[in-house]
């Protein structure tokens, strides 16, 4: 019987050589995908690269540009920080939804992104916030937008030996938030049937001047949605602006039958996210300024 | 006399007779007089049987006696959970 | 009959925290899978990938070519079960009926049913030796629908299968295993005579009772052929029984012990592995360790029967039922096992009507063959009868709790199975529904409440128990039934209130099967009620033990001995009651002329006769129904069909709480599980009849968030059997929650759903179906 080889790279440089060459090579993070997977027999590498003892994947950065979260930083860390909450509380509040106490000790925002489920939580609400990937390769550094890096459901853009590094998100400006809501039918330990996040600008009289919409579960990969976007733009987060935001996404997602909901199903439920989750987001301004 | 109920799959040896009565006071007679009245009843199908004697439901009542003014109901054994 | 029963008691109806409490939230305790022996092998087993197919070949010698793998087996190594009936079961069954289940023979009926086992030296060695046993298959074409099997043309699940019940007994095989009526009354005229009458057909899907311990054993055989297992079982003797029957090795060389159990609810009162690791301990000459997965549970562990139930109920004006008539379809899966006998003969037993009729009809498919689950087949047929009910009583705008309490069967009514009723609580537990100010919550917009009660018979069966003084005078319970529900507890309490003692001084036990007198298995709601019986025989055996060893030490007559609040106490100078009074004030001192306690007594036991002990057995005939009635506040989410529940109210009668908490615990976890069986859970084959949701993250039990503290009210209309008026109350607690939940959500969205599991795209559909009907009319 093949043996599992397990390494544990102490720097980027270390964990680039250990992947080089290997396309045989899992990267491990928080392992709560990955490790269910293997139990399940869906995967088998001949080689695990565990990647929480290098330091640019455990660190936090908040600055003026923004927050930039090392890709393998767990879940609870980041739930936990006094400040990331407040300036993306619907990324945190994603994030938060992760499995259970248990799971959210291990689990990261870098490996929820790279396994790329189509249902992956945290997705939408980085989309939703501008995020970019930066990746590192044998190559050297690149970077991706969060909405360009998954390709399909268990297949993003990584080469066999690249890493994902940290994920950037662009400081809010005055007067914004966000909310990721998703739906299940249960209250938790569950797999979104559908999801979607809404990040806002408002200007001092309430009309929103800037707009971002992802949905997630209901097509292949998370999508950005700009006619929702462009819905809420220029309105109050009224009626009709919410309609029109609701059907937009409800046009664009393209899901599947399974047996976690229909396409009629799904498609209407985003939709109702997604205004639930702009008025969410709208009363998140509204609070705090 | 004592008075006996035929659950339904019973009723289907005893010509749909549901309730009749007997001399029998106890359990061992009872089998005996029931399955020489209806010989389609055999005493194999009437052991299938728990035996309700006033209310009391007895799984195995092979040595129960029972009472002239007894009602005798004849109940399916069934599984719990 | 009529029994003094006891209502004044010191240990019964408190609440002592259960012995075996530090052990399992410690995880000190031992459950199936925690036992390992040295030199110890693992099974796994090889499981079919068809739902119906001939197996053509087995070839192990791929697997038997990897070192570390030691022995492997087939149905070649088990018996033919011939048309031998299983000794000694509560009911009749089949030996060609479980025999397939441990191991396929010839053909396969169900998809990842057993085929063959490895046993190999790691886990991991032998799940990739199973793979490597080769299978040959012929695959036959299989059918998975009930409606779909009773075709002409179906394929036939078996070849020797007839219907049963009808009369002339049918010439032609089929998969319509059953079909039998029960009638009373004349059903016609009865709905010639109802003003109002209700119609509806009610589907309940296939469910797993979704117990949290995987099956997990350990056997082992020895040089003198002496086998022992240890496993997680709801009944370690019928354990016994079924592998000896199983394997056709003697019962009398095979020793099991039951473990912890991680719950059961009927599903662990079978064995699937203990017969394979048996004979693969013999094959190896090593122990052998078997634990399912998860999936491996799911799909080849028996599920629980779907049923499509037609019910038709009409009643008066006033609200007197006039007529009743149920017909109920149940998917057996692959053989005959549904509880298609209760679900017919219970579907309306809690009412009182002179014209009722009940028609049952049991389906073979090729789907893993069903099982027992709490109040085998009740719930799905009440959650039909009770729907129906609260339409009825909706439709002649009379309060659902008052038109059940018009209708409602008391002492001396006779229900459809024929059996009288004696003293039951279900009025009583009405009225307590009825005054709980849950019912008078008020309800806001897109919320409903939904109204059911329900009737289970309960079980008596076979119990042994043995009692044991140490030289302290405490006392050690030993049992043969495995605690699932806090039985230990109550084990204790009934021992100590029989002997008057502190129950801190009982350590009640459950043993193995070589040291205790047979037990039936713990389930059917019935051990604390029959094992219960038996040890309150031996304790009261005991306390006249202890009497004589008093009169022994004190040197006079038995007469003069009496046994008070866990002492012997002799009345030779006073009168008894005069004794008491000295007793209860305290003035008696302990003037051991007068008083022996069981220290006492203990400490001489050597001096007076050798240790104490006593051993009980009971058939118990004093079963006796239960009855429960649940409130269920919903509200529903229109634009997304999602149903969160609100207030959950369970009235039960439970005769005499023994130990409230434990009861209350049963009243909680059954309305949890009726409420995930309403709600989300169901098995969801695709068309090749694999099972697409063999998991908990799409197989929906709730989660504690999905719930608010469900409300517990315990009735106490005492069984007129038992001397502490105790009946069971394991099992009926799921009976009412499926129709109180389908009632409530129905009421929350203005719809007619009744095709559980009520899930979000379902109800949402509804909730759009029944909008657009609105505006069309
Ligand atoms: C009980 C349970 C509940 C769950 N609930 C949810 C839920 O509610 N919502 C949800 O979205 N998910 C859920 N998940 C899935 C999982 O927890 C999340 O996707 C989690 O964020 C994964 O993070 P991780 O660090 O554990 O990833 P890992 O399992 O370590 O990795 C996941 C994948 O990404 C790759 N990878 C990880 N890090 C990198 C990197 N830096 N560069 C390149 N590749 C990388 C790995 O090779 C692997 O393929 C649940 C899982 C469990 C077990």
């Amino acid at each position: 019987m093949p043996l599992l080889q397990y390494e544990a790279p102490t720097s980027l440089a270390q964990a680039r050589q250990a992947l080089a060459g290997r396309s045989d090579a899992k990267i491990l993070a928080g392992g709560t995908d990955l490790l269910v997977q293997m139990r399940l027999g869906l995967r088998d590498p001949a080689l695990v690269v565990d990647i929480k003892h290098v330091p640019e994947l455990m660190e936090i950065t908040l600055g003026e540009q923004g927050l930039r979260l090392g890709a393998a930083v767990p879940g609870a860390v980041v739930t936990d920080h006094p400040e990331i909450g407040q300036l993306y509380p619907g990324f945190v509040e994603a994030l938060g939804l992760i499995g259970s106490s248990q799971i959210q000790g291990r689990c990261s925002a870098g490996g929820n992104l790279c396994n790329a489920s189509p249902a992956a939580d945290c997705v939408p609400a980085l989309i939703a916030n501008r995020a970019t990937c930066n990746i590192m390769g044998p190559d050297g550094e690149r970077t991706v937008a969060v909405e360009a890096f998954n390709t399909g459901p268990a297949s993003n853009c990584l080469a066999a030996d690249e890493i994902l590094v940290s994920i950037d998100l662009p400081r809010p400006g005055p007067r914004s938030s966000d909310a990721y809501l998703r739906f299940i039918p249960r209250t938790e330990m569950d797999i979104a049937v559908a999801g979607a996040a809404v990040a806002l600008s408002l200007d001092e009289a309430g009309v929103c001047i800037d707009a971002r919409v992802a949905i997630g579960a209901v097509a292949p990969t998370a999508l950005l949605v700009p006619a929702a976007a462009d819905a809420l733009i220029g309105g109050t987060l009224d009626e009709d602006s919410l309609n029109r935001a609701s059907a937009a996404a409800s046009e664009a997602a393209a899901p599947i039958t399974d047996k976690r909901g229909t396409v009629e199903y799904r498609k209407k439920v985003v939709g109702v996210l997604v205004r639930r989750a702009a008025g969410v987001a709208k009363a998140r301004i509204e609070a705090t300024s | 006399m004592a008075k006996v109920i035929f659950p339904s799959d019973l009723q289907a040896f005893t010509g749909d007779t549901a309730e009749v009565e007997v001399t029998s006071v106890n359990y061992r007679d009872l089998v005996a007089e029931l399955s020489g009245r209806y010989p389609a009843l055999t005493e194999e199908a009437i052991r299938k049987h728990a035996l309700a004697i006033d209310g009391m439901i007895i799984h195995n009542p092979f040595l129960e006696a029972f009472n002239s003014d007894s009602e005798l109901v004849f109940f399916a054994k069934i599984a719990g959970g | 009959m009529s029994i003094n029963i006891q209502t004044d008691f010191k240990t019964v109806g408190t609440r002592p925290i259960r012995p075996d409490g530090p052990d399992k939230v410690t995880g000190r305790a031992k459950y199936g899978a925690d036992l390992n022996l040295s030199g110890m092998l693992y099974g796994h087993i090889v499981r079919s990938p068809h739902a119906h197919a001939v197996i053509k070949s087995i070839d192990f010698s791929a697997a038997l070519a990897m070192p570390g793998v030691v022995a492997t087996m087939s149905a070649e190594d088990l018996p033919e079960p011939g048309d031998r009936i299983l000794p000694g079961a509560e009911i009749e069954m089949k030996l060609k009926d479980i025999s397939p289940i441990i191991m396929a023979r010839g053909k396969v009926l169900f998809h990842s049913q057993a085929v063959a086992a490895v046993a190999a030296t790691s886990e991991s060695l032998a799940a990739e030796a199973a793979k490597r046993v080769v299978v040959e298959y012929e695959v036959l074409p299989h059918v998975l629908d009930v409606h779909a099997a009773m075709a002409d043309d179906a394929p036939l699940v078996h070849d020797d299968v007839f219907t049963q019940g009808i009369d002339p007994a049918p010439t032609r095989p089929s998969n319509l295993s059953a079909d039998f009526e029960m009638a009373k009354g004349d059903i016609e005229a009865g709905f010639a005579e109802a003003d109002l009458v209700i119609e509806r057909t009610y589907n309940v899907p296939m469910c797993h009772q979704g117990y949290i311990e995987p099956h997990a054993c350990v056997a082992r055989s020895d040089e003198n052929g002496k086998i022992e297992i240890w496993c997680c079982t709801q009944g370690p003797f019928m354990v016994r029984n079924m592998t000896a029957e199983i394997t056709g090795i003697d019962l009398g060389k095979i020793k099991v012990t039951a473990s912890e159990i991680g719950g059961g609810f009927g599903g662990k009162t079978t064995v699937y592995v203990e017969p394979v690791a048996t004979i693969l301990a013999c094959k190896s000459g090593r122990p052998v360790k078997i634990v399912m997965s998860r999936d491996e549970v799911f799909r080849a562990s028996g599920p629980v029967s779907s049923a499509e139930t037609q019910v038709k109920i009409g009643a008066k004006k006033d609200g007197t039922l006039t007529a009743i008539k149920t017909d109920i379809l149940m998917d057996s899966g692959a053989f005959s096992s549904s509880p298609i006998l209760p679900a017919t003969m219970f579907a309306a037993a809690c009412y009182r009507c002179d014209n009722m009729h009940s028609r049952g009809r049991e389906v073979l498919t090729n789907k893993p063959k069903a099982w027992a689950y709490r109040a085998p087949g009740a719930p799905q047929s009440i959650m039909a009868v009770e729907c129906a009910v609260n339409e009825l009583a909706q439709g002649l705008g009379i309060d659902p709790i008052d038109f059940r309490l018009l209708n409602a069967v008391e002492e001396g009514d006779v229900p459809l199975f024929g059996v009288p009723f004696q003293s039951i609580g279900l009025k009583q537990s009405l009225e307590a529904a009825k005054n709980h100010p849950n019912y008078q919550a008020a309800l806001e917009q897109n919320q409903g409440r939904g109204v059911a009660a329900a009737f289970w018979i309960n079980a008596g069966l076979q119990s042994s128990a043995t009692i044991h003084v140490a030289e302290d005078g405490s006392l050690n319970v030993l049992t043969g039934n495995p605690d699932i529900g806090g039985s230990r507890a109550s084990m204790a309490m009934l021992a100590a209130e029989v002997l008057g003692i502190p129950v801190e001084t009982v350590r009640p036990s459950v043993v193995d099967t070589d040291s205790v007198g047979y037990c039936d298995t713990t389930g059917g709601s019935r051990t604390t009620l029959a094992t219960g019986s038996a040890v309150m025989k031996a304790a009261g055996m005991l306390r006249e033990e202890l009497k004589h060893r008093a009169a022994a030490i004190w040197n006079v007559d038995i007469k003069e001995v009496e046994w008070y609040d866990g002492m012997a106490v002799v009345h030779s100078g006073i009168g008894i009651d005069e004794l008491r009074d000295e007793l209860r004030a305290g003035t008696a001192g302990r003037n051991p002329e007068k008083v022996l306690t069981m220290a006492e007594l203990a400490a001489q036991a050597g001096a007076t006769g050798g240790p104490l002990t006593a051993s009980a057995s009971v058939h118990a005939h004093s079963a006796q129904p239960s009855f429960a009635v649940n409130i269920c506040d919903v509200q529903v989410d229109r634009d997304t069909g999602k149903v969160d529940i609100l207030r959950y109210t369970c009235v039960q009668d439970a005769g005499k709480a023994v130990h409230p908490a434990y009861v209350e615990g049963q009243m909680q976890g059954g309305a949890v599980q009726g409420i995930g069986w309403a709600l989300n859970e169901e098995y969801l084959f695709n068309d090749q009849g694999v099972l697409e949701n063999a998991g908990f993250l799409d197989y929906r039990i709730p989660v504690a968030s999905d719930l608010p503290m469900i409300d517990t009210v315990i009735v106490e209309v005492p069984n007129p059997l038992h001397p502490f008026g105790v009946r069971g109350v394991g099992e009926v607690p799921i009976c009412p929650p499926m129709p109180a939940v389908a009632t409530a959500v129905n009421r929350a969205a203005g719809t007619q759903l009744y095709d559980l599991p009520l899930s979000p795209p379902k109800l949402l559909a509804a909730i759009e179906g029944a909008g657009a009907d609105n505006e069309a009319a």
